[in-house]
């Protein structure tokens, strides 16, 4: 070892100094397409679509091979039946009805949890409120208080509304509290700065700074509120004689409609999907990825 | 606020007596950590006259950003007062903008434009129209007219500080405080951006409180510089620059030796000369061998 970096150091090459004049180059286009089925395959909806497709395909054979359409109705038949139900409305409004509730909690959620936050980086006092409240009820299961909000509000929307907004606030509150400690010193000096304060200093650049933690909070309540809310329509049904989609599903179940059962689910599962797709990556498309905060 | 974008706010050369546009007197600022309360700055004093460009000069971690946020508003003194016209800094306020080292000072929300546009409309109280046409006369200024619509994670380093250099600029504040503002660019963008400033006050003069580590950057922009000695700050020389010409420096090719290349026809007074050889801002190569100041009070 020692032999070959003595070497090294004593050896001093002789290169030839040069000059090359370059010609333009013109062997090979200097940008090429890709070959269409690469391209194709950069396409996600497409790569989705296929596993949609191999999942329907796998569904379909391990009920035929049950041969059982109490138990697992196959993928066609349930087709047919999610296609009746939309065709006769029976779904559709059944889903309206989920839907209208579910937005009632969602923006009650939302706003619980905007007051919350903005106490929160506020006051010291705030932030403990939060604290405290955050890591009380965020790993209490909203269906746990169906029963006292029936006891309060009675059968009906009312508590419905309840439990969902507990479903969405906290995980939204604690999302955007961190999305909010998060901002860069900086920023916060810069919007304080031009003398904003208070709730202008709050809309104008937090609020913005921690898009990309609020959108995920957005994401995660949204999902946390179906949950809740079909949970909910299972346990106490339909409110006032309007059931939602859980209500459609738990009477079809006792009716030995297996079918429709999958068909009501697969209506949870397409809405998810269209809110997911839809809304939430319009709307990160629009800001935090335009804004390169989010890749 | 005039609508006009093209006037900076416009120092006129004032008598020598004239009082100080900002003074700061007897200045001491403390931080707190969880166990102990730092001592950052202690009974610092110095005046900034309108059209100064007045360079705080001292080693990494000396406590002149702290002195500078102090000035912006963001740190309250515990002894002294700092005053800007005469009446007493409580809180950050649009009359001293703050250009920081960080690139994350432009929210990254707004486009180039708009993050300059954002204060105008904001504190200025500009419509929409005004705004965004003082915003484009100081985006030319500072060489990104044709950037205006971009965002700023598109752009580099030392685009982003031109954005936050034309967003002061164009606040017109009493005094634009600037942080640092190249120290994370690389040499070469640094030079630029040095000499880019300087033709910026050589086109209308404003007032400059430069905080920087570097002696040859506090060379090539101040005309006046207060050297600090470490931990806590303390002044430890002042000194006035010789006169710049008008021209902003020519750099000549071959670079001096041992000196500032291409500015060894200027020097600073001999006060910060003589503090400088002593040691007072050696540390900003070495910040443990830094020698005790004797000039401290």
């Amino acid at each position: 070892m020692s032999t070959s970096t003595s070497s090294v150091s004593a050896t001093t090459v002789v290169r030839a100094e040069y000059e090359r004049k370059l010609e333009p180059f013109t062997a090979l286009p200097v940008a090429r397409a890709l070959p269409w089925p690469q391209r194709l395959w950069q396409q996600g909806w497409l790569r989705k679509a296929l596993i949609l497709v191999v999942l329907a395909c796998l569904w379909e054979i391990i009920a035929r091979l049950q041969d059982n359409d109490l138990l697992l109705p196959g993928f066609l038949a349930t087709a047919r039946a999610f296609a009746e139900g939309i065709g006769n409305g029976e779904l559709l409004t059944k889903a309206g009805i989920s839907m209208s509730v579910l937005l009632q909690g969602y923006a009650g959620g939302i706003v619980l949890a905007f007051v919350l936050t903005t106490l929160a980086v506020s006051t010291e006092l705030g932030r403990d409120v939060l604290d405290t409240l955050t890591s009380m009820f965020n790993p209490l299961p909203a269906i746990a208080l169906l029963p006292l909000a029936l006891l309060w509000f009675g059968l009906g929307s009312k508590s419905l509304v309840f439990v969902l907004v507990h479903s969405v606030l906290w995980p939204l509150a604690l999302n955007t509290y961190a999305g909010f400690r998060g901002v860069p010193g900086t920023l916060r000096m810069a919007g304080r700065n031009y003398g904003l304060r208070g709730l202008r200093y709050v809309l104008l650049i937090l609020v913005p700074a921690a898009l990309p933690a609020i959108l995920s909070g957005l994401k995660i309540g949204w999902a946390f509120a179906w949950r809740t809310l079909i949970a909910a329509e299972l346990v106490f049904g339909a409110s006032s004689g309007k059931g939602g989609l859980g209500w459609y599903i738990f009477q079809n179940r006792n009716e030995l409609y297996t079918d429709r059962v999958f068909a009501g689910l697969a209506m949870v599962i397409l809405i998810g999907l269209l809110v997911e797709n839809l809304v939430f990556k319009t709307l990160e498309r629009v800001t935090v990825r335009r804004w390169g905060m989010q890749h | 606020m005039a609508a006009q974008p093209s006037p900076l706010r416009v120092v006129s050369a004032r008598p020598a007596a004239a009082a100080p546009l900002l003074q700061v007197d007897g200045v001491s600022l403390e931080y707190r950590t969880r166990e102990r309360v730092v001592r950052a700055t202690h009974q610092v004093s110095f005046d900034v006259h309108a059209a100064d460009r007045f360079v705080l000069l001292g080693p990494s971690g000396c406590g002149k950003s702290t002195l500078l946020k102090a000035v912006a508003g963001f740190v309250p003194p515990c002894e002294g007062e700092i005053r800007l016209e005469g009446v007493p800094v409580s809180a950050p306020g649009p009359d001293r903008i703050v250009v920081f080292q960080e690139f994350d000072q432009l929210p990254p929300w707004k486009t180039v434009r708009q993050n300059v546009m954002f204060p105008l409309v904001r504190s200025r109280g500009m419509s929409r129209r005004e705004a965004s046409a003082c915003a484009l006369h100081f985006l030319d200024k500072v060489g990104l007219a044709n950037f205006a619509d971009a965002y700023p994670h598109t752009l580099s380093g030392g685009m982003k500080q031109r954005v936050a250099i034309a967003r002061a600029l164009a606040m017109r504040p009493k005094v634009l405080l600037m942080d640092e503002p190249f120290a994370a660019l690389d040499a070469l963008t640094r030079r630029r951006m040095q000499e880019e400033l300087l033709a910026l006050w050589n086109d209308a003069a404003f007032t400059l409180l430069f905080v920087t580590h570097s002696i040859e950057e506090a060379l090539v922009v101040g005309s006046r510089i207060l050297l600090l000695s470490p931990h806590p700050a303390a002044v430890a020389a002042s000194g006035a620059r010789a006169r710049r010409t008008q021209q902003p420096p020519v750099r000549p090719g071959q670079p001096g030796r041992g000196g500032v290349p291409g500015y060894r026809a200027t020097h600073p007074s001999s006060a910060v000369r003589r503090a400088a050889a002593r040691g007072a801002v050696a540390g900003t190569h070495r910040a443990g061998t830094l020698s005790p100041c004797q000039d401290r009070p």
